[in-house]
């Protein structure tokens, strides 16, 4: 029993001798003996009279005793370095104010690209269940289109042969004329199948989802209107459901409004049932986006491979194309994500650089307290304690910054989101939980860095000499001044980084926006008009229509040509047809060939300024009575008849319009051939596109290009009075230069161009002023020997020589590292490139020519100073 | 009121613990198991000072300069060890008077309330 007492009186000694070093190091120094002498004495006591039942008893109270007080001296500890920091702070605002505006710009910049990154990429979209959520396409696995529109027939067999999925919803764009009011007003809208929003598991705010006999044609008068088209068009009153308006020409009941928030795929305000009628649809056309819901446990891969056997079977029954299965998530973001992480890429290094800078700043501020903290040692402070106290100094400044940087980032999220990235609204960006504990993190991590390099130099003090050193300037060892010529080189190579991406971004902008459309973009307005089947539903009512629209049009003063097509050129909206050559064989009967369709007025040429290379243009004697015409343009001649003329060739265009309009399929004749013009993309190649008369393939959704004589602004008005004078409820939409068309296709190019430009800018800033900061203060360390050399005879030319040579050293050793790094790094841009190389000579001799020119201007202060020591000042004062 | 009056006044009201200590050294200096001791039976074990209570205490106290070290000997009282012992200074023993004055005025407080019965 006396030797188990012993045992356990041992034990509870080397515990509690343990669990003394959760006490401050200099405490612990000062009173461990005595505490262990008191618990040693108090375990004594307690063995002897209760026990190990006291013994329990005593390490209770001891143990909460212990935390209690460990805490309380911990926090002690930090309120005193926050006090004396804080003050020290404040003596010295100018060195203050210069690590917190770095800081806070950079831990800033951070946060607000995170909020976007944790928006786009990390949050789940915004619906219940979002992993089960999938976008489906059909394949086109020859020519590599894996997202191609689907065909209803196509989604009916998916959905009935399928065992992976929930269910399956389709929906396509559709423009609504809302006819309240005054004038008519265009609403951006999607025609959905009933089950649309039981998919998404999205319910209404107000009102009922669709009913699935709802989806059926002249049942489908119904519509749900979206929360903020509710609160915008009809003042949040509820009363609205069970209304009826008149939409597109028909009276609509409004059964439901969607709850706040919601967004499919972006900016939609209404919704309304398709009406799909089955069989008078040709299996081979396509117009539906698919999303479907898979079931619970079911992965995304298991669904695509059941998907693609199935797509297998149908294209053997029925010559379809395959099926392409993925996540919704993915596909959503698929476009930016790129963008976003080389983004984030870039602010990282801004912070890099920005702690860098920060650490020189410290690290020079740490030589001129070294007398300073030598007297705290001398009067008993441990080295830890002074460590502690400097990265508590240094955490503070950077948390001073981190809550300043996320002011920044809030105030900048609204800009960055809706004008620089353009981000669909389905991403709200906000400062959230997620984004608030990166800054928190981002700001401790900062002020570690930050602070532990500089405390760090203290652990090696001599005191005895420090001290001894009075009234002499403090002087830095060869080792900081290696550290901080090391860091200077590190910011100067992180900016080259940044500056050649950006080059690279910008001169990759500049040669994009040089691109020649292929037509002429000056005082070109366009617009669209959609005419409603209710009211138009056959060919020659929608012909009327726009060929009294094109007349009175061209009547109006400042027009100089009207045009009139399906599908205008960066508009979003584009068409295709297979077409076969008679005589000729298909060469893949599995990949029909096909081409772009348009359907066209006779001016549209003119209006678009596309030349017509050779033959004839459209008359409007080229209309339902004459003979079928087509003009192609010059990349569908050479792709179909490289080695001859095309013009008199023919062809019969594979469209289901084509078919229904003549009631049988038409032989064209090709009768001129027009330059090939970019339709979506600035940098696409031009596809094959073939021209037929509108006359001849009427629309009821139709665009008009204006070409203005001058200033097109007025020309609006009046062509909006002339739609009212032929049918009062119809409107002209989407109203925009088609200069202006062209600069949205380019605007997220433009963005990144700029904000990475930007983000290099701050960052060269940032290596120039420590350039700058690291001269500076070798100046003022060899005041002496400047002055030693210039009693020697030396030359102002020889003083200049030496410091600004200082300075180009650093900056050419960090330019070859930065260009190292860059021609590893840039690569991954190429997909972003556009005409230029990721190793672009030019951008690569510029980019270091601007930092050596920066870099000589960092130098130009210190030097001036160098030159202006008088050598009899310096030694009377050494 | 004097300067030095001022100066006592200025750290009330004490924490209990620092009160205790203050105490416990007015009558002779103690090491710190000593001070322990004295408070626990001085107060009949309602107040049991912990040793990193004690020592936090302490240290705040030299700091301020109500206590300082003595000497480092044995207590004959327990064993061959050599314990810091601690002494009340003048600064202490007026800041601790200016405590127990503070302390007697609420007391009478609480008497003229009868929250407590009279002195006979």
């Amino acid at each position: 029993m006396m030797i188990l007492t012993k045992k356990i009186a041992s034990a509870s000694i080397t515990v509690y001798r343990a669990l003394l070093r959760l006490y401050p190091g200099d405490f612990r120094e000062q009173y461990s003996k005595e505490m262990e002498q008191i618990f040693r004495a108090q375990l004594r006591d307690t063995l002897g009279m209760g026990g190990l039942l006291a013994l329990a008893g005593l390490w209770a109270s001891t143990f909460t005793d212990l935390i209690r007080s460990a805490i309380g001296e911990h926090l002690d500890m930090v309120i005193q370095d926050l006090r004396y920091g804080l003050r020290l702070m404040l003596r010295n605002p100018s060195y203050t104010f210069v690590i917190v505006a770095v800081l806070a710009i950079a831990i800033g910049a951070n946060t607000a690209i995170f909020s976007v990154i944790n928006a786009v990429l990390l949050r789940p979209l915004p619906y219940p269940q979002p992993e089960q959520l999938v976008q489906l396409w059909e394949a086109q696995i020859k020519t590599g289109n894996m997202t191609s529109s689907v065909s209803p027939h196509c989604l009916k067999d998916w959905q009935e042969r399928n065992t992976t999925f929930e269910a399956m919803a389709s929906y396509s764009y559709k423009s609504f004329t809302l006819l309240s009011g005054e004038q008519p007003e265009w609403i951006s809208g999607l025609s959905v199948s009933a089950n649309f929003f039981r998919v998404l598991k999205t319910d209404m705010a107000y009102g009922r989802d669709f009913l699935p006999e709802e989806e059926q044609p002249g049942n489908n008068r119904v519509v749900i209107i979206s929360n903020g088209l509710w609160q915008r068009r009809f003042g949040s009153d509820p009363k609205i459901v069970g209304q009826t308006l008149r939409m597109n020409g028909e009276s609509v009941t409004v059964i439901g409004i969607t709850p706040a928030g919601f967004q499919f795929p972006n900016s939609i305000d209404l919704w309304s049932p398709h009406g799909i009628d089955l069989k008078k649809i040709d299996r081979g056309t396509h117009f539906l986006f698919a999303i479907g819901r898979l079931k619970p446990g079911v992965s995304v891969a298991a669904a695509h491979a059941e998907m693609e056997g199935i797509g297998k079977k149908l294209a053997q029954e029925n010559d379809d194309f395959g099926v392409n299965v993925v996540s919704l998530h993915d596909q959503l973001v698929s476009k930016m994500r790129k963008a976003i992480i080389v983004l984030f890429v870039a602010v990282c290094f801004v912070l890099l650089i920005a702690c860098a800078n920060v650490t020189n700043i410290q690290l020079s501020r740490a030589i001129y307290r070294q007398k300073e903290i030598a007297v705290r040692m001398a009067l008993g402070a441990g080295r830890r304690r002074i460590i502690r106290q400097l990265v508590t100094e240094g955490l503070m400044l950077s948390f001073i910054s981190g809550i300043i940087g996320l002011l920044l980032a809030h105030w900048s999220i609204k800009l960055l989101v809706t004008v620089l990235l353009e981000l669909p609204s389905s991403f709200p960006v906000a400062i959230d939980n997620k984004v608030l504990a990166f800054t928190i993190l981002l700001s401790f991590i900062t002020g570690i860095v930050t602070s532990v390099l500089p405390a760090f130099q203290f652990i090696g003090l001599d005191i005895n000499h420090t001290l001894k050193e009075a009234g002499r300037a403090a002087s830095a060892s060869l080792r900081i001044n290696r550290l901080r010529s090391s860091l200077v080189v590190v910011e100067v190579a992180l900016a080259m980084v940044l500056l050649i991406g950006a080059g690279l971004l910008i001169s990759s902008f500049y040669r994009l926006i040089n691109v020649d459309p292929g037509f002429n973009t000056e005082n070109l307005m366009t617009m669209a008009i959609s005419l409603p089947r209710a009211k138009y539903a056959t060919e020659q009512q929608q012909i009327a229509f726009t060929q009294e629209l094109l007349e009175r049009a061209r009547a109006i003063e400042g027009i100089e040509a009207i045009g009139a097509v399906n599908d205008l050129p960066f508009s979003y909206s584009r068409s295709a047809s297979s077409l076969t050559i008679p005589g000729r064989a298909q060469e893949k009967p599995e990949d029909p060939n096909s081409a772009d369709f348009r359907a066209v007025s006779p001016d549209y040429f003119r209006a678009l300024g596309i030349p017509v290379l050779r033959g004839r243009n459209f008359t409007d004697q080229d209309n339902r009575n004459s003979t079928g015409v087509v003009i192609i343009n010059e990349r569908m001649a050479r792709q179909f008849w490289p080695n001859e003329e095309a013009l008199g060739k023919t062809i019969i265009i594979g469209s289901p319009e084509e078919t229904k309009f003549w009631g049988k399929e038409l032989t064209r004749e090709v009768v001129a051939v027009v330059g090939d013009i970019k339709h979506n993309q600035l940098d696409e190649q031009p596809a094959a596109t073939m021209y037929v008369p509108l006359m001849q393939a009427p629309s009821s959704r139709i665009f008009l290009a204006v070409r203005a004589r001058g200033e097109s602004s007025s020309i609006v008005g009046s062509l909006r009075k002339v739609v009212a004078s032929i049918d009062k409820d119809q409107s002209l939409y989407n109203v925009r230069t088609m200069a202006a068309r062209i600069a949205e296709s380019i605007s997220s190019r433009r963005a990144n161009a700029w904000l990475l430009g930007c983000f290099a800018a701050v960052t060269l800033l940032l290596a120039a002023i420590g350039i700058y900061g690291v001269l500076s203060f070798s100046v003022s360390q060899r005041l002496h020997e400047i002055g030693i050399r210039i009693a020697l005879g030396a030359s102002q030319r020889d003083i200049l020589k030496m410091i600004v040579g200082q300075g180009l050293l650093l900056a050419m050793i960090g330019v070859g590292v930065g260009v190292c790094l860059a021609l590893a790094l840039t690569r991954l841009m190429t997909s972003m490139l556009y005409g230029v190389s990721a190793v672009d000579p030019v951008v690569y001799l510029l980019v270091p020519g601007l930092v050596f020119v920066i870099a000589l201007l960092a130098c130009f202060l210190p030097a001036r100073r160098a030159l202006k020591v008088d050598p009899i000042v310096v030694l009377r004062y050494e | 009121m004097t300067r030095r009056q001022r100066d006592a006044d200025s750290l009330l009201p004490l924490t209990p613990a620092v009160f205790h200590i203050l105490l416990s050294l007015a009558d002779s200096e103690r090491h710190g198991y000593g001070i322990m001791r004295e408070v626990g039976e001085r107060t009949g074990g309602k107040v049991n000072l912990g040793p990193g209570t004690l020592y936090r205490s302490i240290k705040v106290m030299i700091d301020e300069g109500l206590i300082q070290e003595s000497d480092e000997r044995p207590d004959p009282e327990l064993d061959d060890e050599r314990r810091r012992y601690y002494r009340l200074t003048s600064f202490g023993r007026r800041v601790a008077a200016a405590e127990a004055q503070r302390l007697a005025n609420l007391v009478l407080d609480a008497r003229t309330k009868r929250l407590l019965p009279d002195l006979k």
